[in-house]
This record gives C-alpha cells, sequence and structure tokens, in this order.
C-alpha cells in the first residue's frame, strides 16, 4: 500500500514522543538524533511543532484518551499512545487541515508495526475533530509537588504561570552589536519579510540588543545568522548582561558557560574583558567555543572544561572582578521552552540541586576579588531556589552584600528580583547580585 | 480565527488592538455616537476611533433586542466575540452565536466587584489589590466562569484614573494570552467564581462626590483618590465650594464638629472628619484650575485666622 505523504515524520514524532513520555528521554535530545534522519526541512519542522504542542498539553490529551477509551491503554501500548497524542497535537494544537493530519497518522500506526490498530487511530481521532478536547485544567500539566510550591511561591499568579508556561514562546533575538546597530538589523528583517518589534519600554533598557519576532522560524533562515550577526537568546537571559555590567577590561568568570550565548553577550559589548568560560562538560564546552567562533569572537575568551567546585582543577588563584553563576536549577521558569521539564522532574531532585547552588555560590565566592560582584542567576520561579537560597548564603557570609537591581528586572523577592513566564514576552529567571566587601 | 470586538470607552481600547495585532478581528461594536462636548456635538466612541484607524468595520445598534441585529451578528460567522466594557447587555441569543462564545475582560478579581465602576470602587473600599479577569459570558451580571486572571498592587497613591490606565493595559495582556491560548489549541479551563466575596460596584453618581465630613478620613481621603479624576470629589469648606483632587488622612484626635476647619498650611488644609483629619492638598475654586493648597492661601485665603 502507497504511504499518504508525511507519515514518515508522524512516525518520528511518534518515536520522539514515546522516548519522552514514557522513557524519561530528554526532548532535546531525542530530536537531536532523529531530526537529522529526514531530509526535508518542511518535515523536520513539523516534527519539532508536533512535539512541542503535544508535550505542553499532553495531560489534557491523556485526560481525553481516558475518556474516550473504555479501558486504560496498558503499557504495552506505550507506542500507540504517543501515536495518538500525535495525531491529537496535529488536530488541536496545529490546527493542520483534518483529512491529511488524520490520514497521515493513520497510515504511521502502520508505519510502527501497529496496523491493527489503525482503525481505533481513526476513530478517535475522528471523535477529536468532531467533539473537541474535554475542557481540562492548565494546570493538571504541572505535577503535584511543583503545583504546591507555586500555590506558596506565587499565589496571585498562578493563572499567568501556567498560562505562559503552556504557550510557544516568542522568538527573542540578541543583535551582535559589534556588527551593526539594533535598528539597522531590524530593518534587515522587515526587509526579508519578517514582522520584528523591540522590547516593552522598561525593558528595553535592560536589554537594548533584543529583538521580538513573534512566530518561530529556523534560526538559519535569519538573516546574517551564519556570519555572526544575530543570536538566538531570551530576553530574560539577556538582562544578565545589565544586571552584571562588568567593567572594561575587567576579570569575568562564567562559571556554567555552555552554551556560551551569556559569555558572547558579555564580550559584544564589552570586548576588552577578560573572560573564562567554565563547563563541567566538556562536550557542552565545545558548543561555547561553537558561539564564539560563529560570532567571530574567537580567542577573546579562554574555555576550561572542569567542575566549578574543584577550584585546584582550574584556578589559578587571581581573583575575578566578576563572577557569573548562572546555577543548575529546576528549570521551572523555561516549562514553555522545555515542556518535558514537566515530565522529568522529580521533588526528590530538588534537594540536591539546592545543595549543588549553595556548594557553587560558597566556592565561587572565594574566587572573587574584594570590591568584586557576583551574579546569581536561576531560570527557575521557585524560592527555595531564588529567594532562600541568597538569603541562606547571605546569613553565612558575612562579607557578602546584596546590591539593589531595577525595578525592570522583576518582581522584588527578597534580596533578588525575579521575572515569571511570559513578564515582557521572557522567560521565568532570577537575578541577585552580590557584592564582596 | 474570526473575532467580533464589543466595546466602548477608553478603556476597551489596548484590548482591541491586542485582538487586532494579527487581524483577526472582522467587526467591531460600539455604542452609537452620543452627543458631548459644549457644542453637543454627536461624537464617536474611543474604541470607533481606534477602529475606523484600523480600518475596521464598525456596527452600532441601539440593542440586541431585534431578529435583524442577530442576523447581521451571526452573518459575521463568528468563533469568540471579545466584550469589554460595552455598556449594552447581550441577550443569550446573542451570547450562543460565536462557536467558543463571549468573553468579556473585567476590571477586578472577581467575585470581588461585579458591576459598573469596580475600579473606582475597589479604591474607594481601601483595597489593596485589583486585578483583571477574562470571563466566559453567561447571562448575569459578571457571574460567568473566570477563564484567566491577573493581579496587581493598589498604591496607596493610585488615583482611579492611574488605576483605570494600569487595569486597561493588563486587561488587553491578559485577553492576549487568552488569544495565543486558543491558536495554541488550548481552550483555557473555566473556573467557576467562588459563592464567597461577592461585592457590587454600582455606578459612580455625581451626588457621591459630594464629601461628608462626619466618615472617618480613610474613608474620604480613599473617595478622593477614587473619584480622580471623575467625578472628582467636591466638599465645602470655608464656605466655599471645592473640588478636590488630592488628600490624605491624619490619624489625629480633634474633639471638634466634624467639617470645622483645623488649619490651614502649606501642607494642606485640615478639616475634622467622624475620625480623624483629613488634609486637603491640591483643590479646584469653581472656574478656576487645580492648584495646590499653599498656592490657594498665596491667593489671599488666610483661613487661619
Amino acid at each position: 500500500m502507497k504511504q499518504s505523504p508525511g507519515s514518515q515524520a508522524r512516525v518520528t514524532a511518534t518515536r520522539v514522543l514515546d522516548a519522552v513520555l514514557h522513557r524519561g528521554r530528554s526532548l532535546k535530545a531525542e530530536l537531536a538524533a532523529a531530526l537529522p534522519a529526514l531530509s526535508d526541512p518542511r518535515d523536520r519542522a513539523l516534527v519539532e511543532a508536533i512535539c512541542f504542542a503535544a508535550l505542553r498539553q499532553h495531560a489534557a490529551f491523556n485526560a481525553a484518551l481516558a475518556q474516550w477509551i473504555p479501558r486504560p491503554l496498558p503499557r504495552r501500548d506505550d507506542e500507540l499512545r504517543a501515536l495518538l497524542h500525535v495525531g491529537l497535537a496535529q488536530l488541536v494544537a496545529l490546527a493542520l487541515p483534518a483529512h491529511a493530519a488524520v490520514a497521515a497518522t493513520v497510515d504511521a500506526a502502520r508505519g510502527i508495526g501497529r496496523a491493527h490498530q489503525a482503525g481505533l487511530v481513526n476513530a478517535l481521532l475522528r471523535r477529536a475533530q468532531r467533539e473537541g478536547l474535554p475542557a481540562s485544567d492548565l494546570s493538571a500539566q504541572w505535577p503535584q509537588w511543583l503545583r504546591t510550591h507555586l500555590a506558596r511561591d506565587w499565589p496571585a499568579d498562578l493563572d499567568g504561570i501556567y498560562t505562559h508556561s503552556a504557550m510557544p514562546p516568542p522568538l527573542w533575538l540578541r543583535n551582535n552589536r559589534l556588527r551593526q546597530t539594533r535598528a539597522d538589523y531590524l530593518h534587515a528583517l522587515h526587509d526579508a519579510g519578517l514582522a520584528a518589534s523591540l522590547p516593552q519600554a522598561a525593558d528595553d533598557i535592560l536589554a537594548p540588543d533584543a529583538l521580538r519576532l513573534e512566530d518561530s522560524l529556523a534560526v538559519t533562515s535569519l538573516p546574517g545568522f551564519a556570519q555572526g550577526t544575530v543570536s538566538v537568546q531570551d530576553i530574560s537571559a539577556q538582562c544578565v548582561a545589565a544586571a552584571l555590567a562588568p567593567a572594561p577590561g575587567a576579570r569575568v568568570l562564567d562559571a556554567c558557560a555552555a552554551p556560551g550565548g551569556k559569555s558572547a553577550h558579555l564580550l559584544e559589548r564589552e570586548p576588552s574583558l577578560r573572560l573564562t568560560a567554565l563547563d563541567v562538560d566538556a562536550a557542552r564546552l565545545e558548543r561555547v567555543r561553537e558561539t564564539l567562533a560563529r560570532l567571530q569572537l574567537e580567542g577573546r575568551a579562554s574555555l576550561r572544561a572542569a567542575d566549578a567546585l574543584d577550584l585546584p582543577a582550574w584556578w589559578d588563584g587571581e581573583p575575578f572582578d566578576t563572577v557569573l553563576l548562572d546555577a543548575p536549577c529546576s528549570a521551572s521558569g523555561i516549562v514553555r521552552r522545555q515542556p518535558d521539564v514537566l515530565l522529568h522532574r522529580r521533588e526528590s531532585d530538588l534537594a540536591p540541586l539546592l545543595h549543588t547552588q549553595a556548594a557553587l555560590l560558597d566556592a565561587l565566592w572565594t574566587t572573587l576579588a574584594r570590591g568584586g560582584v557576583l551574579l546569581y542567576a536561576t531560570c527557575s520561579i521557585l524560592k527555595a531556589e531564588n529567594q532562600a537560597q541568597i538569603e541562606a548564603f547571605l546569613a553565612r557570609t558575612p562579607d557578602a552584600q546584596p546590591q539593589p537591581l531595577h525595578e525592570a528586572f522583576g518582581r522584588l523577592t527578597g534580596q533578588g528580583r525575579q521575572r515569571l513566564p511570559g513578564d515582557g514576552g521572557g522567560d521565568g529567571f532570577f537575578y541577585a547580585r552580590l557584592r564582596r566587601n | 480565527m474570526r473575532i467580533v470586538f464589543a466595546g466602548t470607552p477608553d478603556f476597551a481600547v489596548p484590548s482591541l488592538r491586542a485582538a487586532a495585532q494579527r487581524n483577526e478581528v472582522v467587526a467591531v461594536y460600539t455604542q452609537p455616537d452620543r452627543p458631548a462636548g459644549r457644542g453637543r456635538e454627536l461624537t464617536p466612541s474611543p474604541v470607533k476611533r481606534e477602529a475606523l484607524l484600523r480600518g475596521i468595520e464598525v456596527v452600532q445598534p441601539e440593542n440586541f433586542r431585534s431578529v435583524v441585529s442577530k442576523q447581521a451578528l451571526r452573518a459575521l460567522r463568528p468563533d469568540l466575540m471579545i466584550v469589554v466594557a460595552y455598556g449594552l447587555i447581550l441577550p443569550q441569543s446573542v451570547l450562543d452565536i460565536p462557536t467558543f462564545g463571549c468573553w468579556n475582560v473585567h476590571a477586578s478579581l472577581l467575585p470581588r466587584w461585579r458591576g459598573a465602576a469596580p475600579i473606582q470602587r475597589a479604591i474607594q473600599a481601601g483595597d489593596r489589590e485589583s486585578g483583571v479577569c477574562l470571563m466566559q459570558m453567561e447571562k448575569g451580571l459578571d457571574t460567568g466562569p473566570v477563564l484567566l486572571s491577573q493581579s496587581l498592587e493598589i498604591g496607596a497613591q493610585d488615583t482611579g484614573g492611574q488605576l483605570h490606565d494600569r487595569l486597561a493595559a493588563l486587561g488587553a495582556q491578559v485577553l492576549s494570552d487568552g488569544l495565543g491560548l486558543l491558536r495554541a489549541g488550548i481552550r483555557p479551563a473555566p473556573r467557576a467564581q467562588p459563592e464567597v466575596g461577592v461585592t457590587y460596584a454600582h455606578k459612580l453618581d455625581k451626588a457621591e462626590a459630594r464629601l461628608d465630613f462626619s466618615q472617618p478620613a480613610q474613608v474620604l481621603a480613599d473617595t478622593v483618590r477614587a473619584f480622580n479624576p471623575w467625578p472628582m470629589a467636591e466638599a465645602q469648606v470655608a464656605g466655599e465650594r471645592l473640588r478636590i483632587h488630592g488628600a490624605a488622612a491624619l490619624d489625629e484626635a480633634h474633639g471638634m464638629p466634624a467639617g470645622t476647619l483645623l488649619r490651614a498650611g502649606r501642607e494642606g488644609l485640615d478639616v475634622a472628619c467622624g475620625q480623624g483629619v483629613l488634609r486637603i492638598r491640591v483643590l479646584q475654586r469653581d472656574g478656576g484650575k487645580a492648584i495646590t493648597a499653599a498656592d490657594y492661601l498665596n491667593a489671599g485665603r488666610d483661613l487661619a485666622r
């Protein structure tokens, strides 16, 4: 039998989703492994779109399937369940033409060796098309333990957090100011037929290099991307450079540097910095090298692969004027970008993360010169990792003094500032600036 | 998605902009032009002006009782109708026309302050928090289930006008969130409003603007903030009718009859209240413009004697 066009893309999407939903694999890693096998870039984009849409709504899809299928699907039908999610994502979230979406998905049932269940797939997708999904709560997407934290930490902002975490984020760009002005690049985007806008007025002070595209597209189709005139970076991450603002010629450490976006931004703003980009993972450090090479900043930073906690392994003993600690965290602020975070994070992950963050703060503090500044940042919205972490650090570190940040950085929380997902169109992010006396 | 937008005053304009951002608004409903200004000329509503600017079709029925008005709406084949301070009651037969029903952007954290003047009533009541709800409309006054909400703090100095502007912007943001979800294929889940905590925000009445000094000073100070810029609080002070733009409550015992002018200085005119003292800081005489108390005294009103 002839396969309908696009059925291979649905098979690929099903395998990726099955691995993420049922076998604890990371979405990014699975996509990276699966996409190169598809020759057509449109298929690759479709697979990505299906997987993200399905993961943003997996709870609603599961609830619908549970209602429509009389007996729960057994474990051996995990792959079938993933295929149904693929079908629902196309119908409900991506609003693809129903006949094509259903035909290709039913075909894909054969592609994954489930020809005998093709009728079931067809029936369920037709029903979804007819009735739509039963209403479900956006918060159902979140595990209970995270909901408990959020209800305690941000009672008045829960709606916004759940809403923005369910929506595809805008595509934020960072203009490379060494190559052209932002206004020039905005023109270049408009000339290329891409509708771009500037950040809100308050954020513009903090992220003067930022540009916003409403609709996602392949980065390689951005004008000048390969030549290093622009990068992709969320506006909340771009604010880090403004919060740190190292002096010209300063000796700077980026302690968890991969993939290198913040290091590169610091150098674009101030090429005279003496910057050390450190990361524990040598393979990921290679990404930093590639990032800097693309932006023609190679040789501007010294790259070290080492555990930041193991000072003798990497530190020459000369103190830093400025330290950036973009700490490993729950990633609860970037769920819209990494929807699989909600599937994979366990409450038991939190204690080791808190411990690592505290240990990194303590170790890196000793590398900081007197009068120097450390910026603690996370992409988390949990107060345990942010406000409480900094309060505990200040309590045990007499020579640390918190420094106020401009209100445009976000809501005041203890000695730092917090952006919640969607604030100014950005990710959830926390910043605390600490000076060593 | 085909959207019909219904709204009338300034408050609705940011929401209309948010809805029109992706060219989805097929028609704008707004109240018929009304006479306004000294010449009593027929004046289009702020929403109508914005719609014309954007080249969107404008419809201005007197009401929705006629079959014709319902047919006209049905002919637009709306997926969604967005209602923001429209000022007309929509019957159930209208609410049922759009595929996704009607959404309302309401300027309070429901069920607190249902009704006509939620912004001013929140300030007047001394609330510390306000916000915006996106509500799925049903028959009845602001009783529908809430889809999304966002809160903000009411600053101790916020006036009705300032809070109005912040809530109008927040309303546009919450609406845009809702539309973004709908575009992503997610229908935000409706949550029924709690039974407890329902209050009604009655329409502002010019007669209410007259301050009654037998009330506590804090209540009067909140009223002054709430009624700025409209209808603007007013009072008889030292035999003269003054419109009061800014005032503060002083927690001070005085033992004087309410309405007595206790002091007049650069800081303000201090009037005895039922409890505490109201310090009038910015005021306006008939036919004049708003001035500080200091300027008022400099103009020869030596009230202290």
